[in-house]
């Protein structure tokens, strides 16, 4: 694939401005799937990569169905046994986990979801993923260049020009910002983004649960915020615990057998053989999104479009729809003869991601404060109404709807979401 | 039910409104020798988030529909990613170039016309800078068709709606177009659901734009399109509507109350 480069002649320096149609800034799982997918529709782009140490990603991502089906469909879904796993059931509940949780056919107090044994969603390790897209994106014939400083972009009627603090130029069409929640690119466009208020953080860690989990995701609802177990292997889990700011840190802090104690006493005794295998991480919760979802010349993609809680494990599947939408409406940009800064590229995409995006958001923020946020409400009448809640959502249509919103692809059509 | 019909009314008043606008830029007396007056219209053409916003909305739909006519008549090469390549293409009445430009793209030899020299202007410097060869022309279809040339594919895009003699006109498309061409027509209907939307929008909008500056009678209902092509000997055999959407898209419809799309042929000797 051939950059066109242009020297312009300015005052006694040549400069060269490399000229690509698209841009995508990003050095994450966003960028790196985003690369692939618009390798896929035969789209030309040029990666910009920040030059900023990064860092080793050990959370973990779930993957729904749709999600897997367009990971397959780019080349990126060979994972061994080790570093994918299954999940055949989630465990939603307010009270501490029983002996028999990760017994299927045991009764169970709160809900419990599964689809006739079959799998509803992975837990993949993000660095595992991120290995095989930048595995699978090194044979692409595609331009990578890194960047220094922040980027300076303009925008113009002819098209986007982007220099860095060193001065390289890039000229294009349209940039797809993959530049995770803070995004410098959203921000630097003057698009306003809409945030969540909440005091909450979590605590990520792996865990070994010495005991076989059965391909159980559990999620407890604790009056600051829930935790989730991710099933790993056979017997690990990922850890996420969303706790009040104050919490967090205190609870950071603690020592390994205080913080296990504390993760016991939050899951139930049965929970007492658990030991840490990895450090423990922690990272803000501040649920945002940009509901213009870009403007001409640039679109958003991912977290920088939209970061949610991550009670639901469902941030990275948006993300994956968003590119799965962006490859639709730009192949079908090209195929009319249109530019990839043509408006209506950014009409069709917010068209077809709005009610996904905001109907995930909703549920996510719902759920986490209808079950654990610890409002004045919910002190007054903290166990009736949420067993209210529960009971509501164990009904049986609305149980099925959750299942197939958190499956993919029923609020989101793409092409890249059918089958092989 | 009210919601449906309002959600109509605004809908349609946005596509009403597009056509407005590019009468505007179109039937212009600004003094061109001005060069800040020449740059403010250029930008209104091709500022994606401009004045004429709408019609770039529009475009993508128009694009689809002369593409699923030309189809329809056995031109292209659909399995290539130039598909219109070698097809002789006329846009009549082009403006800045929103569709000769992406059929330029797609591989046609695109002649576009249209009779503003400042508009014509703006094309050229456009197609300059995206690197395409169109051939852009101050003319009218009439002085077109005198010089004999001819075309594989036709189209006047929200075109006809300000044309003075309708058969004049298509009469001239049908000498322009080759035995076996296509061509592609799309305006607005003549009734009183697209009268009063205009009404909405040049009173209660667009109230910079004086009264009188489009002229109803002009629009065409899709029965006197039919029998005035035929008359000219061009035969339209497909009516396809083209419905607003609330998020700034279009979806093709039956319906052709307000936006509509025609095309067709020559028609044979014997017909």
């Amino acid at each position: 694939m051939q950059t066109n480069n242009i020297r312009i002649l300015h005052g006694l320096n040549i400069i060269m401005v490399n000229k690509t149609p698209i841009v995508v800034v990003g050095n994450g799982l966003t960028a790196e799937v985003m690369c692939s997918a618009l390798n896929y529709f035969g789209l030309e782009y040029t990666r910009l990569l920040s030059q900023r140490n990064d860092f080793v990603d050990t959370r973990t991502t779930t993957i729904n169905m749709a999600s897997q089906k367009m990971l397959s469909r780019l080349n990126l879904w060979s994972f061994s046994n080790e570093n994918s796993t299954e999940i055949r059931n989630i465990l939603v509940s307010q009270h501490k986990f029983s002996e028999n949780c990760f017994d299927r056919n045991s009764e169970k107090s709160g809900l419990h979801f599964f689809l006739d044994g079959e799998i509803m969603a992975w837990t993949i390790e993000n660095e595992s993923l991120l290995k095989n897209c930048q595995k699978h994106n090194s044979k692409l014939p595609s331009n990578i260049e890194n960047y220094y400083g922040n980027l300076n972009i303009e925008y113009t009627e002819n098209g986007v020009e982007i220099n860095d603090i060193r001065d390289k130029k890039w000229r294009t069409e349209l940039i797809i910002a993959c530049d995770g929640a803070n995004s410098a690119i959203r921000k630097s466009a003057g698009l306003r983004s809409t945030s969540m208020a909440t005091n909450q953080e979590a605590i990520v860690a792996r865990i070994n649960l010495n005991r076989l989990h059965h391909n159980f995701a559990v999620q407890r609802f604790l009056p600051d915020g829930p935790l989730a177990l991710m099933p790993i292997r056979t017997q690990e889990a990922a850890l996420v615990w969303s706790l009040s700011k104050t919490k967090s840190a205190n609870i950071f802090n603690l020592s390994e057998g205080e913080f296990k104690r504390k993760i016991i006493n939050a899951l139930g005794d049965n929970f007492n053989k658990i030991t840490l295998c990895s450090e423990k991480k922690i990272w803000g919760l501040k649920p945002s999104v940009t509901r213009s979802m870009g403007r001409p010349g640039l679109i958003l993609a991912g977290d920088s479009n939209h970061s949610i809680h991550p009670l639901a494990g469902m941030g990275f599947n948006l993300a994956l729809a968003d590119i799965a939408v962006i490859c639709d409406c730009l192949s079908s940009a090209k195929k009319n003869g249109l530019s990839f800064s043509h408006p209506s590229i950014l009409s069709e995409y917010r068209a077809r991601r709005r009610l996904e995006v905001e109907a995930i958001i909703a549920i996510t923020q719902g759920l986490n404060r209808l079950f654990s946020y610890n409002s004045f409400k919910f002190k007054i009448f903290p166990s009736s109404l949420t067993n209210i809640g529960l009971g509501i959502m164990d009904s049986l249509p609305i149980k099925k709807q959750l299942a197939k919103i958190a499956a993919g692809g029923v609020l989101t059509s793409a092409s890249l979401f059918s089958d092989v | 039910m009210l919601y449906l019909v309002i959600n109509e009314l605004t809908a349609n008043t946005q596509v009403t409104i597009l056509i407005l606008e590019k009468n505007m830029a179109t039937n212009t007396t600004i003094d061109f020798e001005d060069k800040d007056q020449f740059d403010a219209i250029a930008e209104q053409w091709w500022n994606p988030s401009g004045s004429l916003k709408s019609l770039h909305q529009f475009t993508p739909i128009r694009i689809e529909y002369i593409k699923n006519s030309i189809k329809r008549h056995h031109f292209g090469e659909w399995e290539k990613l130039r598909p219109l390549s070698n097809l002789q293409i006329l846009d009549i009445g082009c403006g800045g170039g929103l569709l000769a430009e992406p059929m330029s793209k797609l591989g046609g030899i695109v002649t576009g016309i249209d009779s503003s020299l400042s508009t014509i202007e703006i094309a050229r410097r456009h197609a300059k800078s995206s690197k395409l060869e169109i051939d852009y022309q101050v003319s009218t279809a009439e002085r077109l068709a005198d010089k004999g040339t001819k075309f594989d594919v036709i189209y006047a895009s929200e075109v006809i709606e300000h044309v003075s003699d309708r058969s004049l006109f298509l009469n001239s498309i049908q000498r322009l177009l080759e035995p076996k061409g296509v061509v592609i027509i799309t305006t607005i209907n003549r009734n009183l659901f697209s009268f009063a939307l205009a009404k909405i929008s040049a009173e209660y909008i667009f109230e910079l734009i004086p009264k009188g500056t489009h002229d109803f009678t002009k629009f065409v209902q899709p029965s006197e399109l039919r029998s005035e092509a035929k008359e000219a000997g061009i035969i339209l055999d497909d009516f396809t509507g083209f419905k607003p959407l609330l998020d700034g898209r279009f979806k093709f419809t039956s319906i052709t109350t307000v936006n509509y799309g025609a095309s067709g042929s020559l028609a044979r000797p014997n017909i």
